[in-house]
Order: C-alpha cells, then structure tokens, then sequence
C-alpha cells in the first residue's frame, strides 16, 4: 500500500511539473470546451470543426471537447459560469440559454450579465414560418385571414415551449390579434415531420430543418420570423413586413466565465476568427445551414445585453409565464 | 395470522408512492380538462390507479397465505455500495480519474462479507489501472486523471 | 433491378478494404468497450462517437455503424451474463438470457442473440432497398392519434410481462409511467416531480436508471449469501446452441424480425416497443410458453431479432425525416450531420453512395459481429469465471464511469444511488423490473401523444376511433386486453401466483 501511494505521489509530481514548465504562456496545459447538448448536436457538430482550427492557432493546444447536456444546455453553461476564469474552461452555446432563458425560467443556475464574457460570434441562421405545399395558405395574409375566420382552428407547430418559434408565434397572435393554437414537440425536427404528414396547418423551423423539405417540394416557406430579409432567400417576406414585432434571433456565441483577463479572451477571439475564416469551416458550416458571423469580444457582448432586453419584451408580449 | 409479509409492504409502498405522487401532482400541478389537459391531468389519474393496486395488494395479502422468506438484507454491503457511489458522484470532478476511483473502488470492494486486505487491495490496484488506461488514455473520456483538488502539488 | 443496382452500389462502398478495415476495428472496440458492465451502448457510442469524427464521411459512417452493432452486442452480453441491460430493448433480454446464464447455457443465449440479430438484420437490409419510399409514407401517416393507439396496445400487451403476480405488474407499470413523467412538462413548460433538482428537468437519465435497479440490485442480492453459496451460475455447458436450440430459435426469429421490421419504421418509439412487443408474442405464440422466464431461448432470440430489424427499418425514417427512433439513434444521426448527410428527403438522391453505403455497411457490421463474435463467445463466458470479488467492485467502477459519460454528470451517477436502494427494496419484494421499465419508457409518449391529439382535434374524443389507423390498433388493444383477462389466463396466472407463493 505504502508503495503503491510512493508511486501515485511521484507520478503526481511528474504530472505537475510539466505542466509548471509551460506555465508561463498561455494556453500551457489542455483546454475544456464545454458543448453543452449531446455529441453530434449541432453546437456540438460547429465545437468540433473549429476545435482543430482553434488549437492550431494557439500553437497546437490540447482541446478536449466536454459534451455536458441538460436543462437546454443551461447546465453546462452554468458550469462553465461558474468555473475558475483562467481560460481553460470556455463554452461554445446557441443563444437561447445565454439570452432567452433568463426570461422564461426563474431558477437559472447563472446570470449572463455577470457570469460571462464573451469571446466572438460564430454564426446565425434563421427561423422560417413554413406550411405544407398542398395547403390554401400562400401567404401571411391567408393565414391572418383564415385565422379570424375560425378563430382556435388552425394550428402551429413549435421545438417547445419557450423556444424562438413559440415566442414568435404567440407574439403574432397578439399583435395581428388571432388565435392560432400553438402545439409544442420535442425540437424542430419532430415539429417539422408532422408538417411534412399534414398534421399541422403550419410550423416555425429554422432554415437549416426547412430547406430539405423545401427543396423537394414538400413544404413551403411562406415567411420568416427575422428582422431583414435573408441573403439566400431575398424573395422570401418578413413576418414583420404585415405584422410588425414578429421577429427572432438565432446565433451561436464563444464565451469565458466573466473575469477572464483581456488578453486571453483577446487571443481566443483571434483564435475563434482565424477558424471562421477557413473555407472548409465556412464549407462546413454552410452545409449545417449556418451563415458564419465573425465578431469583437465587444460586440458580443453588445449583442447579448440587447438580445437579453429583445426576448424580456417577447416573452411578455407572447405572455408566457416563467417556469 | 397467515400475512403475506411481501406482499403486505409491497402493497404499502404503492400506496405511500402513489399518495406522494398524487398529493405533489394536486399541491403544484393544475389539473386542467380533458380539453386541455393540465401537468397534473395525467398524474393525478396514475397516482389514483397506483393507490388503488397498492390497497388491492395490501388487502389480498392477508389472506393470501404466509408466502416465501423475505431472507437477509445485508445491509453492510448494501449502505457500502451506495456509498461507494455517492462518494465517486461527489469527488470525481475534484480528485479526477484516479484518485476518485481508488476511493470509490476500495469502499466497494469493503462490501463483500469475506473480504481480506489483500483481496481489497488487488481488486482496487487492479480496477483503478484497468479503468485509467481504457477510459483515460485510450477513450480520453473528458475526466482528468488527477483532478484540480491536486492543483496545489503542481 | 433498381434495388440490385442499389445494394451493389451500396457494397461496392462497404467492400473496400479499408472500409471493411474500419468496419471490424469499429465492432471490435464496440464489442471491447461493451462488454464492461455497466457500460450500456449509449455510453460506450458515446465515448467511442469523437473517434469517427476525423475520418472522411464513408469511412466514419461504416466505422460508427460497426460501433453501433459491437456496443449493442456488447450490451446484450452484459445482460445476459450478469443481468445488466445498457438500454431500454436489452431490459427484455435479462428477464430469459439471465435465466439460461444461470442454468449454464450462457454460450447458447449469445450465440442466439448474436445469430437472431444478423438474420434480423439481413432481412431487413432487404426489405429497406426494396421499400424505401413506401416506407417513409408509413411513417408521415403516424400522428399522434396513432401515436396513441399505439402505446395502448404496447400497454396492455406489456401486461404478459408479467411472470408473477399480475396486480404487482400493472402497480409497477403505474410507478414506471409516473416516474417517467419527471421533467418539464412539454405543453407549459412546468417542472413536475424534480424535487427542485435543476438537473432533473430532461427528466431521468434511463441508463442511470437501469444501472441502479438492475446493476446495484443484482450485486446487492448476491452479497446476501456467502461466495460459496452464491448461486450463481450452473457449470457452463456447451457453448454453442443444440440442434435443438437452432430449431427453436427459428420461429421467434422470423417472427421478431416482423415485428421489429414494422414498428422500426414509426420514428415516434416505435423501435423502442418492438423487443417488448415480440417478447410478449413470442411469450402467447410459443409452444414452450411455460419455460418463459426461466430460461426459454425463444425469450432471446425474438427480442434481439425485433430489436435489431426495428433499428435497421428506423434507418429509411432517420434519414428521411431526421427523427431518430431512440437515444442511439440520436447519436448516430449527429454523426452523420457532422459528416455532411443532413437528413432529409432528398438524402437518398443526392447523396446515393453514402445511403447505399451506409445501408450496407450496417449489414456488413452485423455479419463481421458474428464472425468476430461467435469464436469469441467462449471468451465472454468465461468473464463468469472472474472472481467475484473483482468482479463487483468493477461492475460498480464501469457503471460509475459509463453513466457519468453519457452526459458528463455526477447527478446522473446520484441517480444510481437512489434507483439502486429502491429497486433493491422492490426485487425484494418480488416486484419485477421490466414491466417498471416498460412504464417509463412509455409514459412520456403517451401523455405527450394524447395530449397533442386532443390539442390538435380541439378537445374531439372521436379523433381516436375516426382516423382508421388509430382504430385498427385500439381494435388490436381491445382483443388483446380481453386475451390477457380471458378466465383461463387469469387462473393460469393464479396458478402460477400460487406456485411461487407456495
């Protein structure tokens, strides 16, 4: 026993000191990245691809990819929220436990104001309002007129309670005053599906879910829930052209737990920018359906104060309760 | 009198389950209609049917004969094998892989009823190694072999 | 000819040989890493998915497909040699492969596990090139009406679970279904039954689950006796199945497959019912009905075959559609997106080699699993002769580590703690697991279908018996519940109350 505890100790002193040879520069030992959903989710898919990319600009640092999920990825956030700030724990995440969970559940194991620091934008996409080919709807205006026709028949599919599309199509129901039931599924995918099998009147869906269908003429866009027009579909409406308000905002993000110091969360955002801008990153990243979008540190962190304030108004407009 | 002692605490259990259900599922849940069904539409019918099968239980085993031996409970092995998962939940983020492991593994190990020292020791050597060269070195699994609580010694 | 074309463009894909190389190292460290147990094949494809991710797409799709069938093999093996199943389907395969196990025909339950899934699979491998597309149409037709039914029928056949009394299996049935039931509610967004645990709104983590009441409950019970008295296992037999076995496995196995083939196809958990469903007929269409639960290889071989072609038919769906029919499922379909096959309707004509590919190498992986395994099987049972005082601190390591893994969690390993000691409490009071299992799994879809179904008719009853696929399988529920409460099964069941009772 005593030997055995000799040899564990001495490995340990081995283990330590290379890693206090290399202390001197950062990164001198491996990074955790938390993806905060399962492997082979999509945050986890753009983790992956830029992970070698990362690692290659911080002189061949070791990224190991932590997939914690649970809770909407509130989970891992909260754990990287609360980790040493050193840069050796950092969180790749969508938007929704950053910006839009704050809104809708009261028990959030951290505060995005204050528990993080942004490191750069990754990308966006975009959530397209989307019917059956074979259905009389061609337009927001016939769904706003059928609507008030039969008020309570129509309905519209959503990824869940909470999620972009659900707040989207309540705030139209407000704001064009109609009332379309809203049936919440477990993600998009499933929401889709049942589009695709005619038992929805109509479903939200990011583009990347939509397009498939689109493209083989099972569905058909008939606007989008965003606040320009889309580059790729130029012809496509906005919601908020007829109805306004209807908006959302879908983006993934690069964050440090709050009090990382400049001049690492510097490097990594010059780290995460030098990815983005590979072309097999962009390849990739298209053929996920995501539209890569570089950013500062800064405005980052813009971006999220003024999401943070855009969802807190929706989520009350649309009314729904915090859980 | 002829209890079916199994049968009579089963029972039990399902009754005192089903009203722990039901008595959360009235207190927080809004039951709703059939229409629109509430959170605690369908639990509120599954702990009234678990109740229900739980009393029908209880009742049928006091007449349903004595039944088989509830035999042993050894609790030493029992409490020691929770534990020994309680206690790798509670450290393996702090000690890492290989200390949390020999914890775990050795308390485990103290489970059994003809355990020896040397036994103990082997099996937790041997687990401890085993399990750090698969799932540390060759399945990197994102667990630090030894965890940030060693940070001082570095 | 479309389909011959097909396949043979689909293996000429497969049967290079560095595909075939990465095929067999996938079943190789599938099989390796599964056969720990405690680790189930979502843990194990969890560990193993980043090794694919830097190889080109073919190559780590035929690698992760070889993954996929070694882990589930791996994970069936762990359930019929020590009673642990890693997933939901393996849950059936405890109850008559740890039987055989324990009565010495250890070899014989994986060599029918391992022949009924390889027959499964290549039947379904043809069944998928020769009906795609109707296929996905079945598939579109389910909505949660159907959904509905469905379960219904799962519910009530789960009832010939059962092997003891039949009052405690509809309670455990009760308590699987409430259980099943902690998380957020999906229609408001209401936390229910988490105790006020963040971590419990995703609901219960089933591997956590299943490694407590069948893991630490097997352990604890076999703490209660002496390492001699331990009666563990009888003298291992031969390890390969008699003629006899073969002819017996082959019935069940056609069957199974059906079964298997037919619910694959519905994403919403169809897959997930299809082991439970072919048991439970298997368990009424047997002649050896009596020896169910004791050991009836019969009890092997149609869930391993159901399970198998269900997950083999769930492909055409997946794909189609990107629904994935279990948590498996789900892991592979990632992979997939992260190598650039986005799922969708138009995957098999634009992306033709890799879907051909794909399809056959799964085949491939299944073929090459019996080859690799069936020598093997020898070596698995002789994992019976490891001391068992290194056996169990090592089973409780692997559990620890596996249910850690699949979402990097310790409260999912807290989990265990809880589900051990009371499914310990509940196996001691001779309430059987599966039935519990079954509950769990389907109590979610069932509120969430029914719920859905009354949303969407407004509130309409009628929408059950009016849309006529529903109706035909509440039809099937109806027979089957009036099977199930027939006199003479009833006092069959009795009899067999009191026998153990006795």
């Amino acid at each position: 026993m005593k030997a055995a505890l000799k040899l564990l100790s001495a490995a340990a002193m081995v283990w330590g000191l290379t890693g206090l040879a290399a202390a001197q520069e950062y990164p001198s030992r491996e990074i955790t990245l938390m993806a905060p959903y399962p492997p082979g989710a999509l945050t986890d898919g753009v983790a992956r691809l830029l992970q070698p990319k990362i690692a290659e600009h911080l002189g061949g640092a070791t990224i190991l990819i932590d997939n914690k999920a649970g809770a909407g990825g509130a989970l891992g956030v909260g754990q990287v929220a609360r980790a040493k700030p050193d840069g050796y724990t950092l969180v790749m995440v969508v938007n929704a436990p950053i910006v839009m969970a704050p809104s809708l559940q009261a028990s959030l194991p951290y505060d995005p104001r204050t528990d993080l620091k942004g490191i750069g934008t990754i990308a966006e996409t975009y959530l397209t309002l989307a019917v059956h080919a074979d259905s009389p709807i061609k337009s927001l205006d016939d769904v706003i007129r059928m609507a008030k026709e039969q008020p309570g028949k129509l309905t519209f599919g959503s990824a869940g309670i909470g999620s972009a599309h659900h707040i989207a199509g309540e705030v139209l129901n407000k704001n064009a005053g109609i009332q379309i039931t809203h049936i919440p599924f477990q993600g998009g995918g499933p929401a889709i599906q049942n589009l695709v099998g005619k038992q929805l009147d109509m479903s939200y869906g990011t583009l990347p879910t939509v397009h498939n269908f689109v493209e083989s003429g099972d569905l058909r866009i008939i606007a989008m829930a965003e606040s320009k027009r889309v580059a790729s579909h130029p012809d496509v409406p906005l919601i908020n052209e007829t109805v306004p308000g209807v908006e959302t905002t879908t983006w993934l993000g690069f964050f440090a737990p709050a009090g990382t110091p400049d001049d690492i969360v510097a490097k990594l955002n010059e780290a995460l920018n030098y990815g983005l801008a590979q072309p097999d990153v962009q390849e990739s990243m298209a053929r996920l359906g995501l539209v890569v979008r570089p950013s500062t540190p800064a405005e980052l962190d813009e971006l999220v104060a003024k999401d943070l304030e855009f969802w807190a108004n929706a989520v009350s407009t649309a009314g729904i309760e915090k859980q | 009198m002829l209890v079916n002692k199994k049968d009579m605490a089963s029972g039990l259990f399902f009754v005192a389950a089903g009203l722990l259900y039901g008595g959360i599922a009235l207190s927080t849940l809004p039951f709703g209609s059939a229409l629109r069904m509430g959170p605690g539409y369908f639990p509120l019918i599954l702990s009234s049917l678990m109740v229900m099968l739980g009393a029908i239980i209880s009742l049928r085993s006091l007449k349903s004969g004595p039944g088989t031996a509830f035999g042993v409970i050894p609790w030493r092995g029992l409490l020691l094998i929770l534990l020994a998962t309680v206690i790798f939940a509670a450290f393996i983020d702090d000690l890492g892989m290989v200390p949390g492991l020999l914890l775990t593994t050795f308390i485990a190990t103290l489970a059994s009823n003809e355990v020896t020292w040397q036994r103990s020791l082997i099996a937790t050597l041997f687990i401890t190694i085993f399990c750090t060269l698969v799932f540390s070195y060759a399945v990197r699994l994102p667990i630090p072999v030894i965890g940030p609580f060693f940070d001082g010694l570095r | 000819m479309e389909l011959l074309s097909n396949l043979f463009l689909g293996f000429g894909v497969a049967f290079q040989p560095i595909n075939l190389l990465y095929c067999f190292l996938g079943v190789l460290l599938g099989t390796v890493v599964g056969v720990l147990p405690g680790l189930g094949p979502l843990a194990t494809i969890a560990m193993l998915l980043p090794l694919t991710f830097g190889l080109d797409p073919t190559q780590s799709l035929i690698m992760l497909a070889g993954i996929y069938y070694g882990s589930q093999y791996g994970g069936s093996t762990t359930a019929i040699l020590v009673n642990l199943p890693g997933e939901s389907a393996s849950a059936v395969t405890t109850i008559d492969g740890y039987q055989m196990a324990r009565k010495g025909r250890a070899g014989p339950a994986l060599a029918a596990a391992a022949l009924g899934s390889f027959f499964a699979g290549t039947v379904a491998t043809i069944l998928v090139a020769v009906i795609a597309k109707p296929l996905t149409a079945i598939a579109l037709s389910f909505g949660p009406a159907e959904y509905f039914s469905l379960m219904v029928v799962g519910l009530i056949s789960s009832i010939a679970l059962a092997s003891g009394s039949l009052v405690k299996a509809l309670a455990m049935i009760c308590l699987g279904l409430l259980v099943g039931l902690t998380g957020t509610d999906i229609y408001t967004g209401a936390p229910r039954f988490t105790f006020g645990y963040f971590e419990l709104l995703d609901g219960i983590d089933f591997v956590a689950l299943a490694v407590g009441i069948y893991g630490i409950g097997e352990i604890v019970r076999n703490l209660e006796g002496s390492e001699s008295s331990r009666a563990v296992i009888a003298k291992v037999g031969s390890l390969w199945p008699s003629k006899d076995d073969l002819r017996r496995m082959l019935a069940p196995a056609v069957r199974g497959t059906a079964i298997g083939s037919i619910l694959g196809v519905l994403p919403g958990g169809g897959a997930l019912l299809s082991s439970f469903v072919a048991y439970n007929v298997e368990k009424k269409a047997s002649r050896n009905s009596a020896e169910f639960g004791h050991g009836a290889i019969e009890g092997v071989t149609a869930p391993e075959a159901a399970n198998n072609a269900g997950a083999q038919t769930s492909f055409v769906p997946m794909l189609a559609l990107g629904i994935p029919s279990n948590v498996v499922m789900a892991l592979m379909i990632g992979a997939m997106i992260m190598q650039g096959i986005v799922p969708g309707p138009n995957v098999v004509v634009n992306n033709p080699d890799l879907f051909w590919g794909l399809i056959a190498s799964m085949w491939i992986g299944n073929a090459m699993l019996v080859i690799l395994n069936l020598p093997l099987i020898g070596l698995w049972v002789s994992l019976l002769r490891v001391p068992y005082w290194i056996m169990f601190p090592a089973i409780i390591a692997f559990c620890c580590i596996g249910v850690y893994s699949v979402s990097n969690s310790a409260f999912a390993v807290y989990t265990v703690t809880v589900a051990g000691a009371i499914g310990y409490l509940l196996i001691k009071l001779d309430c059987e697991p599966a039935p519990f299992v079954l509950g769990f799994i389907l109590g979610p879809m069932l509120e969430e279908h029914l719920r859905r179904a009354m949303l969407i008719s407004g509130g309409d009853v009628s929408i059950f018996v009016t849309r006529p696929i529903s109706a035909v399988l509440l039809l099937v529920a109806l027979i089957l519940l009036i099977i199930v409460s027939r006199p003479t099964i009833a006092k069959r069941r009795d009899e067999v109350f009191v026998d153990e009772e006795g």
